[in-house]
């Protein structure tokens, strides 16, 4: 039996991966393009002078 | 780029050196200046870094599994390389300390289900996410979606929920912030 953090875990847990897998990659990777375009969004509403430096950067 | 030291950042964020390693070694944190090679040679660790550090450090001091830090490191990785393609010059953390910006929080419920929240002042919170990070461990077929809840979507999510546990990136992002500026001052 050994000691330690790993004897401890129970077998479940320790055969979880830590590493997402690819169809959970792909949600992930859905989920950061909604956030980014709702945050952008809402931070060119915003209008602090950075955004608005970026803005008229981009015009 | 700035570049940190391990014994930078630790201090920078208040911890063992041990600590910022074994994320190094569960590659959970990748150093983006330079990466350890062998014995002898050192990480450099850019101010991204730091900030991915400081999320999981929060993470883990919660005792939420590390396969749940990658999980939102992805997210925020993803996140920032596609609001960088909408907005020139945004970076994290810096770009989550606009005054008066959104303010962007993890949701995690049940110790199962991850979500993201984004508000601002006078507006209800988006909300987005909803994904399983362990469904097979729990006998589901799916991860769940990933898309935008509605209002009442997430409401119920969040009465049906035992457990509730949030972190707000904004404001990790601004402590940080505030600890680079404190040591760079003294």
């Amino acid at each position: 039996m050994g000691r330690g953090r790993a004897a401890r875990t129970p077998r479940a847990d320790r055969s979880r991966p830590t590493v997402p897998d690819a169809e959970l990659r792909d949600l992930l990777d859905h989920l950061g393009r909604l956030l980014a375009k709702e945050y952008v969004a809402l931070l060119k509403k915003v209008k602090t002078p950075e955004t608005m430096d970026s803005q008229e950067a981009e015009q | 780029m700035i570049a940190f030291t391990l014994t930078q950042a630790a201090r920078a964020l208040g911890v063992a050196q041990h600590k910022l390693i074994h994320l190094c070694e569960k590659k959970v944190v990748v150093p983006d200046v330079r990466d350890a090679r062998g014995r002898g040679s050192s990480r450099k660790f850019s101010k991204r870094n730091l900030f991915d550090f400081a999320v999981a450090l929060e993470m883990r001091r919660l005792e939420l599994p590390v396969s749940f830090v990658h999980a939102v490191l992805r997210v925020l990785g993803t996140f920032e390389l596609e609001a960088k393609k909408m907005l020139r010059g945004f970076a994290l953390p810096e770009s989550l300390l606009a005054a008066g910006g959104p303010r962007l929080a993890l949701i995690i419920l049940d110790g199962e289900r991850v979500y993201f929240s984004v508000a601002t002042a006078g507006h209800h919170d988006r909300a987005f996410g909803g994904i399983a990070i362990h469904p097979a461990a729990r006998g589901r077929a799916q991860h769940r979606s990933a898309g935008r809840l509605q209002q009442a979507e997430m409401a119920n999510a969040l009465a049906a929920a035992r457990a509730r546990v949030e972190l707000d990136l904004s404001r990790i992002a601004r402590d940080l912030e505030e600890q680079l500026e404190a040591r760079s001052s003294s």
